[in-house]
């Protein structure tokens, strides 16, 4: 049996792959505008991936299911009221040490550490995830 | 075995196997963290990164082997380069030892400053968390396996099955290269990070694992034809279907809005090859007389697709559409599609692929007669089972999470629930001891029991 | 195989016996995955209309799909609608049970209707377990 091969479905992928392209330059454009970077941000950023944090956190839902989600923590924990105090006494007072809680490593973080991971996870509490996680406890 | 070049491929799967051993012994240890025993000297966040990157890792030992095993016969040609497919073995694995033992004893961040993470970030993303330079060296590996097999391809016949596996291999390669694009804007980073990770495990990857099978079909059956027909129309559903899957990924990370239309509407169809998977086998299997009698590498071949629906279809349709994701995102849902669909589709065809290859390579007959295939399959259904019941309690720990933490009106904060689903946690752990108990007789029928029982 | 649409030319009767297979085979899992009650009603009339107590392999695939359709009612609408109707709405326990039934009940009746599409294919008689008459 001679198996006919038809082009066709080669033509429709690349229309469909030339539509992800299409899709990924107008996101890629859009973004920056939305979203302004600083220098902090951007060590906050560092910060949180030399520390591995997703191998226990999730940050807009991606990560380890260990730990409670983080790109609202900065809200959860009171947002400009006192997010900031809270999340730097929290990773200070690392490890809790209370039996049959799950433990987080203190990671010694300098006050410079402290502040850029701090302000990168302000920055990602206001990216616009259309109201997602569901619930504030994340 | 037809060409003498085709041994190759048995120290890369003898390394798939041990390494999925370690791997599975990792899983173990978080189990036990996740019902609130603290083990000493390994945090989580390590054991984690273990399991996942070595999950990966013998994977692509798997495809390597595989690939080394099945090229040569396709294209009636020895290896392009044998003494290459050698030195690339020895690199990739003391690449693989040398992360590992990273991981191990180094805390991450010492690990990511000796390795100059801050030159060129690279790291602390799920799945590439390797230091940079190791990846560098990975994507040396993948460009001269890539080569290897192209070059053997080039000078030999070309049939679907090996050009198929060549697609695959070299798309892989070329999508690795977004693991070195980290850009500094979050949002960006996460969306080009899908563009590995989806294009290898719903694209190229699932490209690897239908020529396998289908290669393996074809063993089985001995009709070309009929696989080949079955083969054209997998393939051209998988391509249109996954490249724009990946919106699915791109529900809740702060890309514009027109993404949840994109995903849910394509993903519901990322079904369909998995589907197509099932008709193929069974109706090439009932079409044909198979005179084939080595039971075991039967069973994995016909299962793979039954488990790949289940898993990586069923599971995923569950919670791709943008409305149930939005509830489903971050929870243990995720991990019980992640577990079972890994399993499914790349460990079953990786492992079939070894039940089918390692007897010959080792230079017994194809069929293995007496105990060592009663073990073979007894391995298969303890795995099997277990990693099924493992991925329902994790749905079901998954369900209460969402509605406890997600979908009343007083959510619980996170720790709490964990608590509550303590129970799942056990029954998990306990899937994945008889799990392991699997693995260990798959193993030990390799290389205990043929030798004394498998030649005749 | 015959060409051109069947429908027109040929009485319903004379569709080609393996054809038949084929389409009660597709219409079962059509009913359980895009159009439920709609398949499952063109089934019915295929049924009636249609030879299903011959030994042809179409009789056979008619009979069972006939059969395991209406399992499929019974097993995912009623006894689901059944659990709900008296379960609390309010208590995560009844939707870590009700989800994961339903969810393992409809793959599995679909790997089912897989397997019989598959022997359809082939030519081949099908019977499915437990949901189908043993003849």
């Amino acid at each position: 049996m001679k198996i006919k091969i038809s082009t066709k479905p080669i033509y429709y992928s690349s229309l469909i792959v030339l539509l992800l392209l299409g899709l990924t330059i107008h996101t890629t454009i859009v973004l920056p505008q939305r979203d302004h970077l600083t220098p902090q941000i951007i060590k906050g950023k560092m910060v949180w991936e030399e520390h591995n944090c997703i191998g226990c956190h999730t940050l807009l839902g991606e990560g380890a299911y260990f730990a409670p989600e983080l790109s609202n923590v900065y809200e959860r924990r009171g947002g400009s009221q006192g997010g900031i105090y809270f999340i730097k006494a929290w990773l200070k007072a690392m490890p809790t040490n209370i039996p049959g809680r799950r433990q987080m490593p203190q990671f010694n973080l300098t006050e410079d550490e402290l502040n850029a991971l701090i302000a990168f996870l302000k920055w990602t509490s206001e990216i616009n995830t259309f109201s997602w996680p569901p619930s504030e406890k994340g | 075995m037809l060409y003498p070049s085709q041994a190759v491929a048995k120290p890369y799967f003898i390394t798939a196997i041990a390494l999925f051993a370690v791997q599975v012994l990792f899983g173990l240890i978080i189990g036990i963290q996740y019902v609130m025993i603290n083990i000493p000297f390994i945090t989580f966040a390590t054991a984690k990164l273990i399991h996942t990157n070595l999950l990966i890792i013998w994977l692509l030992f798997g495809f390597m082997g595989a690939a080394y095993y099945i090229i040569p016969e396709e294209s009636e040609q020895e290896l392009y380069n044998s003494k290459l497919a050698v030195l690339l073995f020895w690199v990739f694995l003391a690449l693989t030892i040398i992360t590992t033992l990273g991981y191990l004893l180094l805390p991450y961040a010492t690990f990511a400053k000796i390795t100059g993470n801050q030159f060129f970030p690279t790291m602390g993303r799920e799945y590439l968390e390797q230091p940079t330079i190791i990846k560098l060296g990975l994507f040396a590996v993948l460009c001269g396996f890539s080569y290897n097999i192209a070059m053997t391809i080039l000078h030999g016949r070309k049939t679907m099955i090996n050009l198929l596996l060549l697609v695959g291999i070299v798309g892989s390669t070329i999508v690795f290269v977004f693991a070195f694009y980290n850009p500094s804007n979050l949002v960006l980073a996460k969306y080009y990070r899908w563009w590995l990770l989806h294009f290898w495990l719903e694209g190229t990857w699932e490209l690897i694992m239908e020529a396998i099978l289908a290669y393996i079909i074809f063993k089985i059956t001995g009709d070309r034809a009929i696989v080949e027909k079955w083969l054209y129309i997998i393939v051209a559903v998988t391509l249109t279907t996954s490249v724009l899957g990946i919106g699915h990924h791109y529900y809740w990370i702060g890309v514009p809005e027109y993404w949840q239309w994109v995903g849910t509407i394509f993903s519901v169809f990322e079904l369909l090859p998995f589907f197509f998977m099932v008709l193929f086998v069974f109706n090439v299997v009932n079409c044909t007389k198979c005179q084939y009698s080595n039971n075991a590498v039967k069973l994995w071949a016909l299962s793979t697709p039954i488990m790949a629906f289940l898993g990586a279809g069923v599971l995923g349709f569950l919670h791709t559409l943008a409305p149930v994701n939005y509830y489903s995102h971050g929870t243990q849902i995720t991990s019980a599609h992640a577990h079972l669909a890994f399993y499914s589709t790349y460990v079953m065809i990786v492992l079939t692929m070894v039940s089918y290859a390692m007897p010959i390579l080792r230079d017994h007959k194809v069929i293995n007669h007496g105990i060592s295939q009663k073990l073979e399959i007894l391995a298969f259904w303890l795995m099997t089972v277990s990693m099924s019941l493992m991925a329902l309690f994790i749905a079901i720990a998954g369900i209460m999470q969402i509605y406890v933490q997600r979908a009343t009106e007083i959510a619980l904060p996170f720790i709490e629930i964990q608590n509550s689903m303590v129970v799942m946690f056990w029954l998990r752990e306990i899937g994945g001891v008889v799990f392991f108990i699997g693995v260990i007789i798959y193993i030990t029928n390799f290389f205990m029991v043929k030798k004394k029982y498998g030649t005749r | 195989m015959e060409q051109g649409n069947i429908f027109i030319n040929q009485g319903i009767s004379e569709i080609p016996d393996r054809k038949m297979a084929i389409i009660a085979e597709s219409l079962y899992l059509l009913n359980l995955l895009i159009l439920p009650g709609i398949a499952f009603l063109a089934l019915v009339w295929l049924f009636i209309k249609y030879d299903n107590v011959s030994t042809r392999i179409s009789g056979c695939h008619l009979r069972q799909t006939f059969s395991a359709s209406i399992w499929v009612g019974l097993l995912l609408v009623l006894v689901t609608w059944v659990m709900l109707s008296t379960m609390n709405h309010d208590s995560p326990y009844t939707w870590m049970i009700v989800i994961p039934y339903f969810v393992i009940c409809h793959s599995v009746l679909v790997l089912l209707g897989i397997m019989g599409l598959a022997k359809a294919l082939a030519g081949k008689k099908f019977h499915y377990p437990i949901i189908g008459p043993s003849s």
